[in-house]
């Protein structure tokens, strides 16, 4: 119930941004992300859940930054060059959260017509997938930037 | 004027605003009657007279006959005997006015009766006059509310005459007729008082009082409509309140009932009373010169503040750039300028965000005036620090808080005989304390009264009841007060209109949270319970101590800091399961290792760290940092999503290399710590 309760509410076709993270593909709605921005030192915020890296300096905001390499479980990777946050800006009720996830690097904007619903998985991972998409030979899987940047990216995590 | 006799030639206007009111009328009577006092019965009276003039001037004689007949068993009989007739007769009456815009022409929506069309007048007068209008309105109740606590302070009396003359100008000058109106009758009605005819107190001192509420309605209406459709809708009692302002001549009395339309009209334009003297036109003119102000929506201010910031950031990366070293004296000059106007800026900018709590004190001074009358207790609210500045949006979320702390304040705090109190060795009069200052890098508002303190039996009892504790329990005063927040928790006997159904206090302590500010009860059996809650500056400026631990730098508003010591070893103990304590000047305080508790790697720590000892909370700790880097002044930058609410962290700031720093939040920290110790000391005795 919840996969198909979580399926229906995203595979909306649309535009989705594509980064990468380790050898898969990641697609975030176009509509939440505001910029991309290059990789910015960043500060650890004592106590908060362990995905979240930090806060940054965008422009004279202090901007959370979320690790999705250790949302998902992945092994840390070296900053490079192309490594980059890319920013979002989601509503939270009456609020707005800007935010940022770190991404390998960033591929294209893709059109996606129709998306398969993610695997039930537990946990707070899963919960931010919302569907899987076949484009070309790849897999996207895209990701629900409220349930990643809101509150504590589904973990129930920091108070 | 015009207003009111269009109401007469719109029937639908005055069954929709008669229906209106009359919806509200049943609870207004059961009240009335089931605490029989005067005004409410001269209410009661007043609202049934006009009601019938209008229905008369509105073709329903019906209608004003029934209200007349309420009228009559009002004079006659009194409240109380006739509740049952006046509850048909109302539902009577009711019924027709539904009846009649349902059907025939009534139904047609509402013309212009009882609405002013604003894009018909001149936009930069209304500018004018709403930029002023809340001063005026806030000033005559500020000094109605002088009047009531001095009944013969004259000053007091002319400054409110002043400020109601003042708005009618304005108001008359923007073209706005039904606030002229208004603010005239009020002016007529103080003018009575200042000629001696009555004594601005008790119902008369209400009616004024109502006068400025209604005023500030209109006003609300004026840039709700600016906004919205480009029409002010004159609410239903306002016509009416205008009548009982400034009535005419008493002679005629009721005996002129049928001449219902004359007499509205005398109503409008009290004619009949010698129009009174005009206030002396140069304060008036110099306190509007005095205030000139402009109205500037709040997101362009912050981001006018936020892009001052970026530039501020910006220019200091500049000017410490290496390649600047070789420039010559003139631009290194001109560059140091820069840095300085920028700073200037920086400092404009907070400013213009900063606003005095006054407003909110002043509305709550008006609140707690209502809630005493309404529960017919004794009570005095006092209030200090009102200049103590806040940024405008802590302002906002203020006062909800206040509102329900003072609520229960009034409700449950105060004895409801003040014979108990007098047996008790306090004045009759119960005094409620509200006042605000600074205190350790945060804003602090206290609401204190004099009443009986918090019940601990009662709660404790409430809570064994409702099985939050185990029978028998002892719990500590603090937890007791934990309680108090509970949702739905109230140790209230009885529901009163006021307070009791156990929403409350749970509100309090979520508006507190979001505003990251901490609250704390002081409570003594029978002398008063006193709530002390604790604001940080979020988006203001503080002033604060930069700390290096490890490779990171943390911000310590420097008003939290106590005192700054190098311990030496012998000045740490460590008794079995306390944690570390500091021995200094006899007293013992706890110690917090940030390196701890914040899981900072790096070298270790050195030899003699440093050590901050920290207020927050009612309680001091130690800070343990590596270094003291220096003070600064910094913005606090409040960030939220999934980094948000970190434990004893307030803010982010953007130091001058760019780098975000941490400020930390004494009191989360001194929560922190304190919850450390108890787990630490409970953990053995459950074992």
């Amino acid at each position: 119930m919840e996969t198909l309760a979580r399926s229906a509410t995203l595979a909306l076709p649309g535009r989705y941004l594509g980064f990468r993270l380790g050898g898969e593909t990641y697609g975030l709605e176009i509509g939440v992300v505001q910029e991309i921005a290059g990789m910015l030192p960043v500060t650890r915020v004592p106590g908060s859940p362990a995905h979240v890296r930090g806060v940054v300096n965008l422009r004279g905001r202090v901007v959370p930054v979320v690790d999705l390499r250790t949302l998902f479980g992945m092994e840390p990777a070296a900053e490079t060059r192309r490594t980059c946050l890319v920013v979002c800006r989601v509503e939270d009720g009456t609020e707005t959260v800007v935010a940022a996830a770190v991404a390998d690097d960033v591929t294209e904007v893709m059109r996606i017509d129709g998306a398969a619903a993610p695997p039930a998985t537990d946990g707070a991972a899963g919960a931010c997938v919302v569907g899987l998409a076949q484009q070309g030979d790849r897999v996207v899987i895209l990701l629900d930037a409220t349930r990643l940047f809101v509150g504590a990216g589904g973990t129930g995590g920091g108070a | 004027m015009t207003v009111r006799q269009d109401m007469s030639a719109a029937p639908a206007a005055f069954r929709v605003r008669w229906r209106g009111e009359l919806e509200q009328l049943d609870g207004m009577v059961l009240t009335a009657a089931a605490n029989p006092a005067a005004e409410d019965t001269d209410d009661l009276l007043c609202l049934f007279h006009d009601l019938g003039c209008e229905a008369d001037a509105a073709g329903d004689p019906g209608v004003a006959g029934r209200a007349r007949e309420v009228e009559n068993l009002l004079l006659d009989e009194g409240l109380s005997a006739g509740v049952d007739r006046i509850l048909d007769a109302t539902e009577w009456i009711l019924h027709r006015l539904t009846e009649a815009s349902a059907t025939g022409p009534a139904a047609a929506p509402p013309g212009r009766a009882g609405v002013v069309d604003l894009r018909a007048l001149e936009p930069e007068t209304l500018g004018d006059f709403l930029g002023e209008a809340d001063e005026h309105l806030s000033d005559a109740e500020a000094s109605l509310m002088a009047l009531e606590r001095a009944p013969d302070a004259t000053e007091s009396l002319h400054a409110a005459f002043r400020s109601f003359h003042t708005l009618k100008g304005t108001a008359g000058f923007a073209g706005l007729e039904p606030v002229q109106e208004l603010a005239h009758a009020a002016e007529h009605h103080l003018d009575r008082a200042r000629r001696g005819e009555i004594v601005l107190a008790g119902d008369d001192l209400d009616l004024a009082l109502a006068a400025a509420d209604a005023l500030r309605r209109l006003v609300a209406g004026v840039s709700e409509g600016l906004r919205g459709d480009g029409l002010l809708r004159v609410p239903p009692e306002v016509p009416a309140l205008a009548a009982r302002l400034a009535p005419p001549a008493a002679a005629g009395g009721l005996v002129m009932l049928a001449k219902g339309r004359e007499r509205r009209c005398d109503a409008v334009a009290p004619a009949s009373a010698p129009e009174p003297p005009p206030a002396p036109p140069p304060v008036a003119t110099a306190r509007a010169a005095q205030r000139e102000a402009v109205r500037v929506s709040a997101d362009r201010l912050d981001l006018l503040v936020d892009t001052i910031g970026e530039l501020v950031i910006t220019e200091a990366m500049i000017r410490r750039h290496s390649d600047l070293r070789g420039l010559p004296v003139e631009q290194q000059r001109n560059l140091e300028r820069l840095g300085k106007l920028s700073r200037e800026l920086q400092r404009i900018g907070l400013d213009v965000r900063m606003v005095p709590v006054r407003p909110v004190f002043q509305k709550m001074t008006r609140l707690v005036r209502d809630l005493a009358r309404k529960s017919g207790r004794d009570v005095e609210l006092r209030t200090g620090g009102e200049e103590t500045e806040l940024d405008r949006s802590v302002v906002d979320l203020l006062t909800d808080p206040l509102i329900h702390l003072l609520r229960n304040a009034v409700d449950h705090g105060i004895e409801s005989d003040p014979a108990v109190r007098v047996a008790a060795g306090k004045p009759a009069r119960a005094v409620i304390d509200l006042r605000a200052y600074h205190e350790g890098g945060s804003i602090v508002l206290e609401v204190a009264d004099d009443g009986r303190g918090l019940d601990r039996d009662a709660i404790l009892d409430k809570a064994v009841r409702r099985g939050l504790l185990p029978a028998g329990a002892q719990p500590a005063d603090h937890e007791i007060h934990d309680l108090i927040f509970l949702p739905g928790f109230s140790t209230a006997a009885q529901i009163t209109e006021v307070s009791g159904r156990g929403v409350g206090l749970d509100v309090v302590r979520r508006n507190l949270e979001e505003l990251r500010g901490g609250m704390e009860i002081v409570s003594e059996p029978g002398r008063g319970c006193r709530f002390r809650f604790r604001l940080p500056l979020t988006l203001a400026v503080i002033d604060g101590l930069s700390l290096r631990t490890g490779a990171e730098t943390y911000i310590v508003p420097t008003l939290a800091v106590r005192r700054i010591v190098m311990p030496g070893p012998d000045d740490v103990v460590r008794p079995f399961d306390a944690g570390e304590l500091l021995r200094l000047d006899g007293e013992l305080i706890p110690l917090l290792r940030l390196r701890d508790c914040f899981g900072v790697a790096g070298a270790p720590e050195p030899s003699r760290p440093v050590v901050l000892v920290v207020e927050g909370d009612g309680c001091r700790i130690g800070l343990v940092a590596d270094e003291l880097l220096g003070q600064q002044q910094v913005v606090i930058k409040g960030f939220d999503g999934p980094a948000g609410g970190a434990p004893g962290i307030a803010g982010g700031t953007i130091l001058s290399d760019g780098s975000v720093a941490l400020i930390l939040d004494a009191s989360g920290l001194v929560r922190a710590a304190r919850a450390r110790c108890e787990r630490a000391r409970a953990a053995p005795a459950e074992a």
